[in-house]
């Protein structure tokens, strides 16, 4: 037990003695976070956004209503001319994974009028400064990370043989060296990547499962 | 032969034994030119679509029955907007801005049907065109080729051979620095000849493809160098590999993702939904031409009654209420202008705000660059925009003065005019945008691009006197 422990202890000191290694580990560990964060600020301005849009639409609807009312009034025309206000707040976990919330309208004001069309409308945003696409978790987790995982896996086996220990390593009895270096660069990788998200999801308190299940899919894509 | 030349000349060939680096780079050069044909190809079928509904929506406004003209007005005309021809080279902003625009009265209508909005999150990563591949992938290649240029000698202990045979630390970098930047615009020679020959076609016009072609030369130059500099700075090869895939996810990936991101938290734009309650409030404080006691439109009917000498608005030889159909759109149409000018310039200060951090990130410079000549930035949008806004007021104003002027001598319950008006309202034509109008949006970018490169050259000095330095 305490035999295998510390030869576990002696490949984590290998890996980090690698400036290399921490710092592609600590590259991800900011990108992930950095980006959890950029996530937390989309998604909490587009609550405002819905906030502030449901303020103007009540002052909106008082307008119309003011409008129509009286003697002369015709109570149809309520229903003609105010507009109706519908959204789609984020969800909880939407920080991980903006998906097209950025392009697509998340708030719309449907009326009894034209209802085709209205279907068609477009939110405003800046082409230019949605052209690069969106920086999010899913991002980093699908992009970044396989790049980190090459840079700490490249030279896995190949080191050994360029440095001549390769037969001398596979010649020593004892297995599970090739299993305990992976596993700690997968689980390194995994702390990096994930430990941003589980804290990020707390501040935004999303339901467990979930989190669970998206750290699951990221550790299978790890694993890939 | 110099010792530079010598130098280059040993580079190649050794790149040449690199079976991998060989496969690699005719990959690149394949996917280039695979990408550039593909997205002529899309160009012109997405063109053709656009011609055909053209007509066809034209065809259908022609044959209208005879109508009410303020009928007309409503129902409206359909402008799509023709793509710039180097649109294909790069597709810029083309897929987030909407394609298709219906003009009527009262209102300014958006741009609808924007591409990204129907397609896949994949659009999102890029699309398939040759700058996609230049500015994106190709650097990608080049870090791969030259990492290891002068890292790989000093590993291998034949720096000091070199150095001991005579040759200087500066010829030394240099000659790698020609051996790469001779590399990188091979690597770009493909798309270059693309833009030739299109340029030879008249389909684009050679001062724009110069530019362009210049701007990209000097961006992969960039990346050549900063591969071969680096690799004279650091003591290995693997090092350097690995500053450099640092220095690319950066500059390429991160930054020009972040900083839209920075830009849009500082300076928000207001959604639809506000933008259109304010222009309602707006415009109803103009006043109520269906309301008698209206101040703006009481000394509107006076002026009018004053300019025809006449005491009553029945007496007038012209409709009214055409005229005010006429008066009520000169003034919409200024709010609405107000508006689209207001949104346009925050758009622009938020656009202005990444482009100053493209002295931090290159790409910044040469996206904007190729955009901007392709006819793909959001300024030849906005031009378009402009240019439908000026027709659709022409074509609102044309239709209301028909109501003013025709419909007196016709009369009746339900008055009507002849159908064969609606050939002389005017269609709309397009003037293509000229991108190098505005130079400043070109010289900036520019700029950029050449102070990278001279940077980069001091830099080269100083690895050339580390590298000297050796041998002593």
């Amino acid at each position: 037990m305490n035999h295998s422990h510390s030869l576990w202890r002696a490949e984590a000191r290998l890996l980090l003695r690698s400036n290399r290694n921490v710092l592609a580990l600590l590259l991800l560990l900011v990108l992930s976070a950095a980006s959890v964060w950029s996530g937390i600020v989309q998604v909490q301005d587009q609550r405002a956004t819905i906030e502030r849009v449901q303020r103007e639409q009540v002052r909106d609807l008082a307008a119309v209503e003011e409008a129509n009312a009286g003697p002369e009034g015709e109570a149809g025309y309520n229903a003609y001319y105010a507009f109706m206000l519908t959204q789609d707040p984020p969800p909880p976990l939407a920080f991980a994974a903006i998906g097209q919330r950025d392009l697509q309208p998340y708030v719309l004001r449907v009326r009894a009028l034209g209802l085709q069309s209205q279907l068609y409308d477009s939110e405003t945003y800046n082409p230019e400064l949605a052209l690069p696409g969106v920086f999010d978790w899913a991002f980093v987790l699908i992009y970044l990370l396989p790049l980190v995982v090459i840079a700490l896996g490249h030279d896995l086996v190949t080191a050994e043989r360029e440095g001549g220990r390769l037969r001398l390593l596979l010649s020593l009895p004892g297995n599970g060296l090739w299993r305990r270096r992976v596993g700690l660069r997968y689980t390194a990788v995994l702390l990096a990547v994930g430990l941003p998200l589980i804290i990020g999801a707390m501040i935004m308190a999303a339901p467990a499962v979930s989190i669970a299940t998206m750290i699951l899919i990221a550790a299978l894509y790890s694993a890939f | 032969m110099t010792a530079v030349k010598l130098i280059a000349r040993e580079e190649w060939r050794m790149l040449a034994r690199n079976r991998s680096g060989l496969i690699a780079t005719g990959l690149l050069v394949l996917l280039i030119l695979v990408a550039g044909f593909t997205s002529l190809e899309s160009r012109s079928a997405i063109e053709a679509d656009r011609t055909r509904y053209q007509t066809s929506v034209d065809e259908t406004f022609d044959a209208q029955p005879d109508r009410h003209p303020h009928r007309m007005v409503h129902y409206g005309q359909f402008l799509f907007r023709p793509i710039a021809p180097l649109a294909f080279f790069d597709a810029g902003v083309n897929s987030f801005t909407g394609n298709t625009i219906f003009l009527e009265g009262h209102r300014q209508n958006s741009a609808n049907f924007a591409e990204a909005r129907q397609s896949s999150l994949l659009l999102r990563f890029g699309q398939l065109t040759p700058a996609f591949i230049l500015q994106t992938l190709a650097p990608l290649l080049l870090i791969f080729l030259a990492f290891a240029s002068v890292a790989r000698e000093k590993e291998r202990a034949t720096l000091k051979l070199l150095l001991a045979q005579g040759i200087g630390g500066r010829s030394l970098i240099a000659g790698k620095m020609l051996g790469h930047g001779a590399i990188a615009l091979a690597v770009g020679l493909p798309a270059f000849a693309l833009l030739l020959g299109f340029a030879a076609t008249g389909a684009a016009n050679w001062a724009t493809v110069g530019v362009m072609i210049i701007a990209y030369a000097c961006w992969l130059l960039l990346w050549a160098f900063a591969s071969v500099i680096i690799s004279a700075l650091v003591a290995r090869p693997r090092d350097a590999l690995a500053i450099l895939m640092g220095l690319w996810m950066i500059t390429i990936i991160l930054l020009p993702r972040a900083l839209p991101e920075a830009a849009s938290a500082q300076n928000q734009l207001a959604t639809k939904i506000e933008t259109e309650i304010a222009l309602h409030r707006d415009l109803l404080e103009i006043g109520d031409s269906h309301d008698p006691d209206d101040p703006y439109f009481n000394d509107f009917r006076d002026e009018v009654l004053d300019r025809y000498g006449v005491r009553t608005v029945e007496e007038l030889p012209v409709q009214y209420a055409g005229l005010v159909a006429i008066e009520g759109e000169r003034l919409t149409t200024q709010i609405y202008a107000d508006a689209a000018q207001r949104q346009a310039a925050r758009e622009r200060e938020q656009n202005a705000f990444v482009h100053t951090f493209s002295v931090l990130s290159p790409l910044i410079a040469i996206r904007q660059l190729s955009m901007t000549l392709a006819g793909s930035d959001p300024a030849a949008h906005q031009d378009f925009l402009d240019q439908s806004e000026a027709f659709r007021y022409e074509f609102v104003q044309r239709l209301n003065r028909m109501q003013a002027e025709l419909l007196p001598g016709i009369g009746g319950e339900d008055p009507r005019i002849s159908a064969a008006y609606w050939q002389e309202v005017p269609r709309f034509s397009y003037s293509p945008f000229n991108p190098l109008a505005d130079g400043t949006r070109i010289t900036w970018p520019l700029l950029v691009l050449a102070g990278w490169l001279a940077a980069l050259c001091v830099l080269a000095l100083f690895a050339a006197r580390r590298i000297g330095g050796v041998a002593r």
